[in-house]
């Protein structure tokens, strides 16, 4: 009996890290990509710039400072969303043209890792990206910083970083049996996502147009929460205690939605392989 | 000798959009450890579905597939951590970073520890000569280095069967001979390596393989060894023949079963070759082709070949004869 539970103990911690190993792997694939083509980090740069600019003066001119500020942080964000969207949910796409999915499947490891290692390479690429946003917006437009609590900065952008990539892994699950058809998906998905998520304007709270209904339902988009609580902590000084319901919608959204990842992600691989549409181009 | 893989009653049917594909019929294989076992059939035959059942990508419709004993459709975690797949048409990897990243990457997914990820990533570099673009770019190799990669990739792991789908399509003869050696040397090197090799070029399949599948419309129309197979044709002659046809007349060719042509269409002049039971019949053809206004521009006697016999299993038309990859 102990000799058992001793030797799988053993095989749990070798799976372990066998897993790790993976995980690590493909964050340095994604990583070490981008910084063989740094200027990819400035021109993936410069549409939220414009865009940050074009809705910062916009309000500015119509007298909402506030709201300038506003539109610097959901211009950051942006980055992120467009980097869930073209790779991370669409990145199977790529890699069943290649072949690179067909040698994931056959590979004796857990194919969650893969998309792990894919998610943390994206959230290192694009904070970089973000992070150039915000500090080239927020210099260029003089928007004013006021970061009282750090934790609470951290803690929100941590938790929208889990919640948003959850739905990034989600996405990619979904997508996997998909060609090109992800790619209209994505088109659809694009500016209602940056419309209802307040990267414009806020969508939630007492500065939203929408009503109750519209924002509760915007609510289970993670950007949605971690936007307005990245302005409340960088731009209106907000601590913890005034967003801690941020931090329990982005953590239920992270505990749902990256175990909900991992059901699909093993569903789809057995429907795939069932239909033969995992790895059969033609079809 | 253990089994490496085998097939039992193996089916495979894809529907898509109403029309229904049957991909394997009644498959029943059984492929000894040890050896290049090859699968030989045109395009369509079902051998990359097969190889698809074996490094359980697909699960079969109908039937059973085995490879070392593990059912593909029920242990495809035990089979997983034995097997590799390199596939001629793709071009897996990334193209930001180098060769010796791309094989370092691999290592990990089969949880390679760094030592022995290391000493294995050199040997292959060498093995597979790398040595020249180990720090390249992926995406500014040739074709033919990415096949070298391609197959380096594929023995990271060690696998004891190594499934190559047509591994030097589109490669210059003189990179498919390179590939052709070092699979060749990979099994030499341990009598528990098998490789399982589809392929359409039948110079290749012969040269390399110590048994042949042929599949034809998803079916296994002979298995054997090289030779056995060549005594379906012992006994017989080819008839090669040049012939003119007159525009729209290439059915005249219809009636030779087994003959398979090339066609030039800015002379309209065939090159067939016929397997005949004996010489006096090629007179019969001689007839038939110039009563419909054909011309036997020459005719010529030789001596069957494994491409032949391929041609008398699985019908006409044109056919890889070379190693033209």
């Amino acid at each position: 009996m102990f000799t058992s539970n001793w030797w799988e103990a053993v095989k749990l911690f070798q799976n372990l890290r066998h897993n790790l190993k993976a995980v690590y792997a493909r964050t340095y694939v994604r990583v070490r990509s981008q910084f063989r083509e740094p200027e990819w980090v400035l021109t993936e740069s410069v549409i939220p710039l414009l865009i940050v600019f074009a809705a910062a003066t916009l309000y500015r001119v119509s007298g909402s400072e506030q709201l300038a500020g506003f539109a610097v942080l959901g211009g950051a964000m942006m980055a992120f969303w467009d980097n869930v969207l073209w790779l991370m949910a669409s990145q199977f796409y790529w890699e069943k043209e290649s072949g690179n999915l067909d040698l994931y499947i056959i590979a004796p490891v857990s194919k969650m890792s893969i998309l792990l290692g894919m998610s943390l390479g994206s959230i290192i690429n694009t904070s970089i990206r973000a992070l150039l946003i915000f500090l080239l917006a927020a210099f260029v437009l003089r928007v004013p910083v006021n970061i009282a609590d750090p934790l609470a900065v951290f803690l929100v952008f941590t938790l929208t970083l889990t919640a948003l990539y959850g739905l990034g892994m989600l996405m990619s699950s979904l997508y996997m049996l998909y060609g090109r058809g992800a790619y209209q998906l994505n088109d659809i998905l694009s500016e209602p996502i940056y419309l209802l998520s307040g990267l414009y304007f806020p969508t939630i709270g007492r500065y939203s147009p929408f009503p109750a209904i519209v924002q509760f339902l915007v609510s289970l988009i993670p950007l949605t929460f971690g936007i307005d609580g990245l302005r409340r902590t960088i731009i209106l000084g907000q601590g913890v205690e005034q967003i801690m319901l941020h931090i329990y919608v982005l953590l239920a959204l992270t505990v749902a939605l990256i175990p909900l990842a991992w059901r699909v992600l093993i569903f789809m691989e057995n429907l795939g392989r069932r239909e033969g549409r995992l790895s059969l181009r033609w079809m | 000798m253990g089994l490496a893989a085998e097939t039992v009653n193996l089916g495979r049917v894809f529907r898509n959009r109403g029309s229904v594909v049957q991909a394997l019929e009644n498959v029943n294989l059984r492929i000894e450890t040890g050896q290049i076992y090859g699968l030989l059939g045109p395009n369509g035959a079902g051998k990359t579905t097969l190889v698809k059942i074996l490094t359980t990508l697909l699960l079969p419709t109908t039937g059973e597939a085995y490879v070392y004993g593990y059912n593909v459709a029920k242990e495809a975690s035990k089979i997983r951590p034995l097997i590799n797949l390199v596939s001629g048409a793709d071009t897996p990897g990334y193209g930001l970073i180098t060769v010796r990243e791309n094989l370092w990457f691999y290592s990990m997914l089969y949880g390679l520890d760094k030592e022995t990820a290391r000493e294995r990533i050199n040997r292959l570099i060498e093995e597979v000569g790398l040595k020249d673009v180990e720090n390249e770019l992926l995406r500014n190799l040739s074709t033919g280095y990415r096949q070298r990669m391609n197959l380096a990739r594929g023995l990271v792991n060690e696998p004891s069967v190594l499934f190559l789908d047509e591994p030097t399509i589109g490669l210059d003869a003189v990179s498919a001979r390179k590939i052709r050696k070092l699979i060749k040397d990979w099994v030499k090197g341990d009598s528990g390596r098998t490789v399982i090799l589809t392929s359409h070029y039948m110079a290749e399949v012969e040269e390399m393989c110590a048994r042949v599948a042929v599949l034809n419309k998803g079916r296994v129309v002979a298995e054997g060894t090289p030779a056995e197979l060549r005594s379906l044709v012992a006994g017989k002659t080819v008839a090669v023949m040049e012939v003119w046809l007159p525009t729209d007349a290439d059915r005249v060719l219809d009636m030779l079963e087994a003959a398979y042509k090339t066609h030039d269409p800015a002379t309209n002049i065939y090159r067939i070759r016929v397997v005949v039971n004996n010489w006096d019949e090629t007179a019969n053809i001689v007839e038939h082709i110039t009563s419909r206004g054909g011309k036997v521009l020459s005719l010529v006697k030789a001596m069957p070949s494994f491409e032949d016999v391929y041609v008398k299993l699985v019908g006409g038309g044109e056919v890889v004869s070379e190693f033209e990859a």
